[in-house]
């Protein structure tokens, strides 16, 4: 007989003595791969951004926008690789974004971006500096961070500047790791010498503030100055020395317009103190029945690239671990407040766990069905699948994650259908007893199924394959899954060809007998008999066969109408069960650093009433160590001091009942309660389960010009605060900055015959402040800053400061002017944030959802309807738009963007893959039956999926995401596989010349128990994956689907035979012997 | 019986187990203090004096100099500095050596003079004689008169003009313009001294502090108003003045005026003295100091809330009006309630 490819193959190595040798290699090699293969828990999605930050001092927001940001990203956008443009403007400020497409490699990114920059400097304008250029991708989130904080009731007086001193030489220890990447410290206060200098003091003295810089630089320099012969050696010489103490500084002397003799002492306070930044950070922790209430600082370490999470972090606990007691003192506690090696590694671990899990399932669920000696075989070829596509994922450069470890989950169950059909052809063929070799046999029985089995995995290969290709974030986010359960298909198709069958000869106790109740074409079970009763009927005449079809048609309608009534909703992935929140709390700009910590101690006075929060660390003024949330959020540059944050740490997963978002949901209603002033907003941000967006929903409104566009973004807010289940409503415009102008008054200046410039110079140096060198300790100390700085208690508006003397007057018998004298103060408010993409100008409206609705398409549906009916007065009704900026912008337009915007993409090209997929199925059917009508026949159980999908959801209560459309997408190949096997075999009997109903029923009957065993395997391994909260929708899909679709296909193949073939022969009653 | 004492033992018992349970369940550390109704402070917007720091210096209402009239040699110097001295009082003497030649030149001409003078006087006592005698005409005794007259006369000038230079030796001396103290006298004796120049400077008048102030504040200035001092500059001698005297004059755009007050040390003469002058009012947010905790360098205000618990706030303070009040820039609204550190 014609052997073909499989029987070809298992010829060549069913006796051969490597097989064992591949066998035990492949096992090795998988081992390796799990042992070696990063971990993580989310795959890395890299989009690199690069942002340009370009100071343009004195600058109002639309003139900076005008003579930087416009020229600056024209200069952006042709940069080869950038997707978009971002421009973030404000008042002396201005930082454009380019965000490159995915996977690009952040060096290059990097790269392209300088050498452009640099070609225009010769274009930057007057008095603009050069840019700063940070490149920030996904391997400089932190994956570690550690917070110091003192013990409660623990001697010793801890500020945080001694913890700032602590966490610094912490961090050059912790450098010491290998493959530690960025670190920084969050939070804490360093030492500084600040020279504060009293105005009426300078008055009284008569000490100009130039004066009193120039001094006390000049005496700080040290430098070296040559060589020089002494006692016939070189002797190297150094001039100048630098100060090293407050008192040092104190005595030096000034020059005086009174020519008096004035030392620093006499006109400025020097004190040695903490830096008084406008940041604080401090920690809650709870003890007990109570709560500690500590100052903080926050030590965060990120990975290098291509390192493995795990490694690191536990390699800095090892090194922390040895520190403790040395370096760290015992009355300091070193929490560990983020480990993203610790949650990959425990992630892993389980997963693994219930690939285990899966595995053993299926191979007690083959004892029972088939016999143990195929269970047995089963449960080498499984795990050799597994570690074989392990390791060819780990050189792929794949990582252990999350989607890949489902992928393998899921394709368990179909993987093991090839050895199934193998094992069993295997057995039947030995069953027969016609006298051939237990080797011979097998071979035959090999070839006998082969073609269908290649079929059977090219199919599951051609569904999964095209979603390699979805563009955007989820393309990286979803990539393991085609690559990972494709590979698990084509290595299960050589395993089962090569191994299955040595194991079964190896493993046969008796050449011929059969041991069990083996699948003969003549022998049938109960199964067998019901199918015959159930299908029979259905078969009984056209009629009935054809009103079964309706009614199947009808039913598969319905579970589709499901969506549009909302019985089942969408989204594009649920929230996982995490063990972080984060609270963001913006406070309308102008709000000083004690107000933002007053409302920061109020959210953190709530949150701690949630049962579930073991600690909670609070950032004002200064931002939180960021993830990758906050990467793309840019929520690393919140740094003023309005702003604030609290990093809440939740109880383990295991120690909680409910799930975090749940939680989130609760803490949301809770800080509602907090009264905030007009203009601020707190949000509960949790980690999104896939790519990350500015905000779930997001409304950009275009214009003409900044005043419609304002007035339409404020009618959009006003819409997104009236729907219930939208929260959390922001806007990106914000609230224009109060501000003080200090303008020299130009006659005054003349009739005193002082210099704008002195005056200028003199405000600049007192109100900024400046360093002017560093009083060096040695003995390994810290250098300190000495800086002439006013204090924060000086940093008042009134007589004291007026009384500033910032320049003399000319002549024999100069005087000091004072800053009140030559300057008019007016209040100057600030610009609102001016916000641009791609080179548009644009206002944003953001919010998340939460309750009713999860998806931004329910929210975007009502507020589309909101817009519709809301009175616009003067301004026309604004076009509303889902993809792609207006290319007409005279007219107020709303372009919906977010997670929307991930969702229509990655919908859109699941759809295109799946239609994809299915041609190629087709293709692939078409080549097998070589007919052209015969694969359409196959291919209609693809739509009987979804009735069970929409039961399964709606039992569930789960909404239909990302996962089950690729659940959805993977069954379409694994079930077809059950109508090509029954077409088959319905093929091969017609030619008996039998009845057609005699010839279906028995092709079901035959086939329904391999069917449902393998159905059956498919949902065990989909059942494991029932309690993860992001792919459950997977899990749902495959189990449910695969259900519907199993016990239908067998009824609705022979029901459209019957109605497109029938030759009106009724079934024959015979009885076939038990 | 015994059963039933020994199920109301057990009953007891455990009945005291229960209450000793609920007693000893004490508060955790640091849950939320409730504070005392006594000691409560409501913050408000207060109006206090807007005091504008000025430069001063202490001195005197005018300062003398004690003026060589001639030049010549200081050949006295009778005062040192910090001497105090009497109007008139002789303070140094200068000569000038050609003066007193001069002098004797001019009492030569007197003897000169006064020798023609008792010639014409002989001449004229023997030509009287004579004539009495009828032995000269009258024509000759008038003429021998006349020329008598003429050396008297001569005689007298020469005296006169030898007193004149005498008295512009006498101007050598020097005297104290004023009754004062005096605050230099360091010229040596023995060195050459200009006319006008200034030999010992000695304060003329009470002692004031002198403000100077930008002349667009000038408004502020009223006579009568209270100046706050800062005794530190003063010796403590004193801490607030009364505006005496406003100089009419812009000097160099800037304004003068004197501020008296009781007790002011006459031996700081020149010391820079900082003054604070009220130029207005203004709005702040003011609470004693002991509603302040100060902790790691940050200042906390403790807050009672509506239901009575209190919670430490951070906040930014400055320098109050008077020693114990302190203002608060931010942190704390008007409306909030304060306690006092160190209520349980």
């Amino acid at each position: 007989m014609n052997l073909g490819l499989s029987g070809r193959l298992t010829k060549a190595t069913i006796a051969s003595p490597l097989t064992p040798l591949f066998l035990l290699a492949a096992i090795a090699m998988g081992l390796l791969a799990v042992m070696t293969i990063p971990r993580e828990e989310e795959p890395q999605i890299s989009v690199p951004m690069v942002d340009i930050i370009v100071q343009a001092p004195g600058l109002r927001a639309p003139d900076a926008v005008e003579l930087v940001a416009k020229p600056l990203e024209t200069i952006v956008k042709s940069v080869d690789g950038v997707e978009h443009v971002y421009t973030f403007a404000d008042d002396n400020q201005v930082m454009v974004t380019a965000r490159f497409k995915v996977g690009t490699d952040p060096d290059a990114a990097a790269v392209r971006i300088h050498e452009k920059v640099s070609a225009n400097y010769d274009k930057i304008p007057a008095g603009i500096p050069p840019p700063l250029i940070q490149v920030r991708g996904i391997n400089d989130v932190p994956g570690l961070v550690l917070t110091l904080s003192p013990k409660p009731d623990a001697p010793g007086a801890w500020t945080d500047q001694a913890l700032y001193e602590l966490a610094e030489r912490l961090r050059t220890e912790i450098a010491k790791v290998d493959n530690v990447g960025l670190t920084f410290i969050v939070g804490g206060r360093p030492d500084e010498i600040r020279i504060e200098p009293d105005p009426a003091r300078m008055a009284l003295h008569g000490v100009s503030m130039a004066a009193l810089m120039d001094t006390v630089r000049q005496a700080n320099r040290a430098f070296p100055a040559g060589d020089l012969r002494d006692a016939g050696q070189a002797v190297a010489v150094t001039a100048g020395h630098t100060l090293t103490s407050p008192a040092d500084i104190g005595l030096l002397a000034l020059p005086s317009v009174n020519g008096r003799q004035v030392y620093v002492r006499d006109v400025a306070n020097v004190i040695e103190g903490p830096r008084e930044d406008q940041a604080r950070a401090w920690r809650y922790a709870r003890q007990g029945r109570g709560w500690s209430d500590e100052p903080a600082v926050s030590l965060a370490i990120a990975k290098r690239k291509g390192a493995n999470q795990v490694v690191v972090s536990q390699a800095v606990l090892a090194r922390l671990a040895t520190l403790k007691g040395a370096l760290i003192p015992d009355s300091v506690d070193v929490a560990v407040t983020r480990d993203y090696g610790a949650t990959a590694n425990d992630k892993a671990n389980e997963l693994l766990f219930h690939l285990a899990l899966a595995t053993v399932s299926i191979v007690v669920l083959i004892g029972f069905a088939i016999g143990w000696r195929e269970a047995l075989v089963t449960l080498v070829v499984i795990p050799t699948t597994i570690l074989l596509t392990l390791f060819a994922s780990n050189l792929m450069g794949y990582t252990i994650n999350r989607v890949s470890l489902f992928a393998l989950i899921f394709s368990i169950g179909i993987l093991v259908d090839d050895a199934i059909v193998v094992i069993e052809n295997i057995a039947r063929h030995w069953g027969m007893n016609d006298g051939r070799t237990k080797v011979d046999a097998a071979i035959q029985a090999v070839a006998e199924v082969g073609n269908p089995t290649v079929v059977a995995t090219l199919t599951v290969v051609t569904a999964l394959l095209p979603m390699l290709f979805v563009s955007g974030l989820m393309g990286p986010y979803m990539a393991p899954i085609p690559v990972n359960a494709s590979a698990a298909m084509i290595f299960s198709f050589f395993v089962a060809m090569v191994i299955a069958p040595w194991l079964m000869v190896r493993f046969a106790r008796t050449a011929l007998a059969s041991e069990h109740n083996m699948l003969d074409e003549h022998a049938e079970g109960r199964l067998s008999r019901l199918y015959r009763r159930i299908a029979g009927r259905v078969i009984a005449t056209r009629r009935s066969a054809w009103i079964f079809l309706l009614c199947v048609g009808a039913a598969t309608l319905l579970a589709c109408a499901m969506f549009a009534t909302k019985t089942v909703t969408v989204k594009l992935l649920p929230f996982d069960n995490k063990s972080e929140l984060q609270v963001v709390l913006d406070m309308p700009e102008g709000t000083s650093l004690e107000a933002t910590e007053r409302a920061l101690t109020n959210a953190a006075a709530v949150t701690r009433g949630l049962p579930e929060v073991t600690a909670l660390t609070a950032y004002a003024g200064t931002a939180s160590p960021f993830n990758f949330n906050g990467l793309v959020r840019h929520y690393y540059l919140r740094n003023k001091p309005e702003m604030g944050d609290l990093a809440v740490e939740l109880a383990p997963k295991d120690e909680r009942q409910r799930a975090s978002h749940a939680i989130a949901i609760d803490l949301r209603k809770r800080l509602a309660a907090i009264a905030l002033p007009q203009g601020g907003t707190i949000q509960v941000v949790e980690t999104p389960p896939g790519p990350p967006v500015m905000a779930t929903l997001l409304a950009e409104i275009y214009g003409p010009d900044a005043a419609t566009r304002l007035a339409v973004a404020q009618q959009v807010k006003h819409i997104f605060r009236s729907i219930p289940y939208i929260v959390d409503t922001h806007d990106s415009w914000g609230v224009p900055r109060p501000g003080l102008r200090l303008v020299p008054d130009r006659e005054r200046l003349e009739s005193l015959k002082v210099s704008d410039r002195d005056v200028l110079d003199s405000i600049a140096a007192a109100f900024n402040g400046q360093v002017v060198g560093y009083a060096h300790r040695g003995g390994g100390r810290d250098p300190l800053e000495i800086s002439v700085r006013l204090p924060q208690s000086a940093r008042v508006w009134g007589q004291g400061l007026e009384g500033l003397p910032v320049a003399a007057t000319p002549g024999a018998d100069p005087r000091l002017v004072g800053l009140g004298e030559v300057v008019d103060a007016s209040s100057d408010p600030g610009s609102r944030h001016i916000y641009r993409r791609d080179g548009r100008a644009v206002d944003m409206v953001m919010a998340e959802l939460a309750g009713k609705y999860e998806a931004p398409i329910y929210g975007m549906l009502d507020v589309d309807a909101a817009i519709q009916h809301h009175d616009w007065g003067a301004i026309p009704t604004p076009a509303i738009r889902l993809n792609g900026q207006p290319v007409n912008e005279s007219k107020p337009t709303v372009l919906w963007d977010g997670e929307w915007e991930i969702t229509w993409v990655t919908f859109r090209d699941m759809g295109a893959a799946f239609g994809v997929a299915i041609l190629g199925i087709y293709f692939l059917v078409v080549a097998q039956f070589k007919s052209f009508k015969l694969p359409l026949v196959i291919l209609t159980p693809i739509p009987l999926t979804l009735v069970g999908i929409v039961i399964g959801h709606i039992l569930f209560h789960a909404p239909f995401t990302a996962t089950s459309m690729i659940g959805f997408i993977a069954l379409a190949g694994i079930i077809v596989r059950n109508s090509i096997l029954l077409v088959d075999f319905i093929r091969h009997k017609q030619g008996e010349g039998r009845s057609l109903r005699d010839v279906l029923l028995e092709a079901g009957a035959i086939r329904f128990k391999p069917i449902l065993l393998t159905a059956v395997a498919a949902m065990i391994g989909a059942a494991v994956i029932l309690t993860d909260p992001i792919f459950q929708g997977l899990a749902i899909s495959l189990l449910f689907g695969l259900a519907s679709s199993t016990l239908l296909t067998v009824l609705v193949i022979p029901a459209i035979y019957v109605v497109l073939r029938d030759d009106n022969r009724p079934a024959s009653s015979t009885a076939h012997p038990a | 019986m015994a059963n039933g004492r020994v199920l109301g033992t057990l009953c007891a018992l455990g009945g005291a187990l229960v209450l000793a349970a609920c007693g000893a369940q004490q508060p955790a550390a640091r849950s939320a203090p409730t504070a005392p109704l006594e000691g409560r402070l409501r913050l408000a917007m207060q109006t206090v004096a807007d005091m504008k720091p000025v430069p001063a210096t202490l001195t005197t209402r005018d300062m003398a100099d004690a003026r060589a009239r001639i030049s010549g040699v200081l050949t006295r110097l009778t005062v040192k500095d910090g001497d105090n001295v009497r109007q008139g009082q002789l303070v140094a003497m200068v000569r000038d050596e050609r003066i007193g030649m001069e002098t004797g030149a001019y009492d030569a001409q007197v003897a000169a003079a006064s020798a023609e003078a008792a010639r014409a006087a002989a001449d004229l006592a023997r030509t009287q004689d004579l004539y009495n005698h009828g032995v000269y005409a009258k024509a000759r005794l008038e003429q021998v008169e006349a020329a008598a007259k003429v050396a008297s006369n001569q005689l007298a000038a020469a005296r006169a003009q030898r007193a004149a230079s005498a008295e512009l030796g006498a101007q050598g001396a020097i005297y104290a313009p004023a009754a004062g103290r005096v605050l230099a006298a360091d010229t040596p004796v023995g060195s050459v001294v200009m006319a006008g120049q200034s030999v010992a400077r000695i304060t003329a008048g009470p002692v004031v502090v002198r403000l100077e102030l930008p002349e667009a504040e000038a408004s502020a200035l009223k006579l009568g108003e209270v100046v706050r001092l800062n005794p530190r500059d003063l010796n403590g001698a004193a801490s607030q003045g009364v505006i005496t005297q406003i100089y009419p004059a812009i000097d160099n755009g800037q304004i003068q005026a004197d501020v008296t007050a009781p007790g002011l040390p006459t031996d700081l003469v020149g010391a820079r003295v900082r003054a604070m002058v009220q130029v207005g009012e203004r709005q702040a947010l003011l609470a004693p100091r002991r509603y302040i905790v100060t902790r790691d360098g940050v200042d906390y205000a403790r807050l009672v809330a509506a239901d009575g618990t209190v919670s430490e706030m951070p906040v930014q303070t400055t320098a109050g009006p008077s020693a114990d009040t302190v203002e608060i820039l931010s942190g704390v609204r008007s409306g909030d309630v304060l306690t006092p550190a160190g209520a349980p």
